[in-house]
């Protein structure tokens, strides 16, 4: 690594980003996080997961700044719905912990599952939160970001991800049930968004690690995630949000990408890999028609050292860059809040280094 | 005395309900072996864990995924619920004694509780603390049943941070209780770096893994 700070940007954030959305030269690589939340609120010196959001927004825009990182904050962790739709976390009580802990998923039996409710997503405590967030974000001059989860992601949040499975093979009835409510769910938020905000003024962007290949197979991807996670997108769209939905793909993912060409992004697809799934086999799949977003190892960010961060940068940039229809430098998940600040410097010191188009 | 055709029709009964996932039938063929005299060990060890055995190979063909394993664990468990329990004194002739455990600060139990069907699907005494265990909880059960393996799972970066601190105070207490990791994030290097001597890639393997190193300190301690 050289120590000779980072060169000067020749086009301002936005002018890269439309570039990128407008398949138009950029001066480099932009370099975004999935989400830098816990690292930040730590990096803040703030000992919650979930701090209310003027504290959030703070914490974020301090380490977007410290580290030269390119996007915008965020709001909420992977299990958000657990909350919304009526579960419980516990307590935070260990210094390794990564995000908050269920205690109680809102489905515990058939029942339940039949029974439950979508929440009011205007008086959903979360939702009250996020859209105070939001507005803050719009204040600052920020696109304002609603993150949902895809259907099936969200369905199993509901259960806990056990119980969904093993439902998928005795009572795929009641996972049906589960995902149709998942779609609505998100159409709600959807829609409360682009009234509150506007059309073509809210960014979606939306998560799923659930459904990856470690865990169910394509046939079962095909029968739960796929139609719904379609029919979601296509939804959505309608409603008015922006083009170029966001999607945090997480887990191996090489055999669902193609999907990603059937269903809806509104153009180009900011599609984030992970770290289980090959870079250049993913822009094989779909980088022709989606921007792809990966995927520097979060595990290695947390593991490893400057210089094999830095190593593994380079490396995610040579491949990346020569994507057809572009590319973004994103860790492969959350960056976890124990990461080494070196690291997630020698993460941007590489994007300097070698991200360049000139 | 039962005939052999007749033992292996109730073993091949066990097998296949467990494989098909067909826990009514797991517990009729255990009901069966129970009555009709089959030692209950071979009822577990060459029907059920026999059956889990052939589901561990679908699974690493990817031919059965996460939802087959847990309704297949189902099966299995009804039978072994009814086997278990006429298994006389010390269970000799299952492999060992198992701590298994998700390391504190993360609820994710899934792997692991796939990693214990398969490992109480091989005949192995499982001794589960759950998800979100405290370190010293790893320690203090492995003394208060001399467990021969501490087997500790974690799915987030920053929670496989507390396994070494489990493995550190393990062999602390006793430095010749092999311990094995497991979690997405995982690696044979990390392993090494832990100081774990067991790791493999899926679940799977999980059974392979842990005989190893039990043989291997078994090798360099020979028993009294």
């Amino acid at each position: 690594m050289k120590y000779e700070g980072l060169r000067p940007d020749r086009m301002t954030q936005q002018e890269r980003m439309i570039a990128l959305f407008e398949g138009k030269p950029m001066d480099r690589i932009p370099v975004m996080l999935f989400y830098g939340g816990s690292f930040f609120f730590r990096n803040a010196g703030i000992r919650n997961f979930f701090p209310e959001p003027k504290v959030a927004l703070e914490a974020q825009l301090l380490g977007l700044e410290m580290y030269r990182i390119d996007g915008q904050p965020g709001y909420g962790w992977a299990e958000r719905n657990v909350w919304v739709f009526g579960g419980e976390y516990k307590p935070s009580t260990s210094d390794y912990q990564q995000t908050l802990l269920v205690s109680r998923y809102p489905v515990q039996s058939e029942e339940d599952a039949w029974n439950l409710k979508l929440p009011d997503v205007k008086t959903s405590e979360f939702f009250v939160k996020l859209m105070e967030f939001c507005r803050l974000l719009e204040d600052r001059g920020f696109t304002v970001q609603c993150l949902e989860n895809e259907p099936f992601h969200l369905a199993c949040t509901t259960t806990g991800v056990p119980r969904f499975f093993q439902w998928m093979k005795e009572k795929p009835e009641i996972c049906h049930h589960l995902l149709r409510l998942a779609v609505e769910h998100a159409v709600n938020v959807a829609q409360y968004w682009v009234d509150t905000f506007g059309k073509d003024r809210v960014m979606w962007a939306t998560d799923d690690g659930i459904s990856s290949e470690q865990h169910i197979s394509i046939k079962q991807f095909e029968e739960f995630a796929f139609p719904y996670s379609k029919e979601m997108h296509e939804r959505i769209l309608a409603l008015g949000v922006l083009p170029h939905i966001f999607s945090h793909l997480c887990g191996a993912q090489l055999s669902r990408l193609p999907y990603c060409r059937q269903i809806p992004y509104g153009g180009a697809g900011l599609i984030n890999i992970g770290e289980l799934t090959d870079l250049s086999k993913a822009i094989e799949a779909i980088g022709d028609i989606h921007i792809i977003l990966g995927n520097v190892s979060s595990k290695n960010l947390l593991h490893g050292t400057p210089e094999e961060v830095y190593e593994e940068t380079r490396q995610c940039i040579e491949i990346g860059k020569k994507s057809p229809r572009g590319f973004i430098l994103m860790p492969s998940c959350e960056v976890p809040p124990m990461t080494p600040p070196a690291n997630l410097w020698a993460m941007r010191k590489a994007v300097n280094d070698f991200g360049w188009y000139d | 005395m039962v005939s052999k055709k007749r033992t292996e029709e109730i073993l091949n009964g066990l097998s296949d309900a467990v494989v098909t996932y067909k826990k009514d039938e797991a517990s009729q063929w255990a009901k069966i072996a129970l009555d009709e005299d089959i030692d209950p060990l071979t009822a577990i060890m060459d029907g059920l864990a026999k059956g889990m055995s052939e589901v561990g190979e679908l699974y690493k063909k990817y031919e059965y995924f996460l939802p087959e394993l847990i309704v297949c664990s189902n099966a299995m468990y009804e039978g072994l619920n009814i086997l278990l329990p006429h298994v006389k004194g010390k269970k000799t002739g299952m492999k060992g004694q198992i701590v298994i455990g998700t390391v504190e600060g993360d609820n994710h139990d899934i792997g692991k509780n796939i990693v214990k069907m398969m490992l109480e699907g091989s005949g192995w005494i499982v001794h589960d603390l759950g998800a979100d265990v405290k370190i010293e909880k790893f320690v203090e059960e492995q003394k208060r049943i001399n467990a021969d393996i501490v087997a500790i799972s974690a799915m987030t970066s920053c929670t496989m941070l507390g396994m070494p601190k489990v493995i550190e105070m393990v062999k602390a207490q006793n430095p010749t209780v092999p311990c094995m990791v497991g979690g997405a994030l995982m690696s044979r290097h990390i392993a090494d770096i832990y100081g774990a001597e067991g790791f493999a890639e899926s679940a799977a393997g999980a059974d392979a893994e842990a005989t190893r190193i039990l043989r291997d300190v078994r090798v360099k301690k020979p028993t009294k």
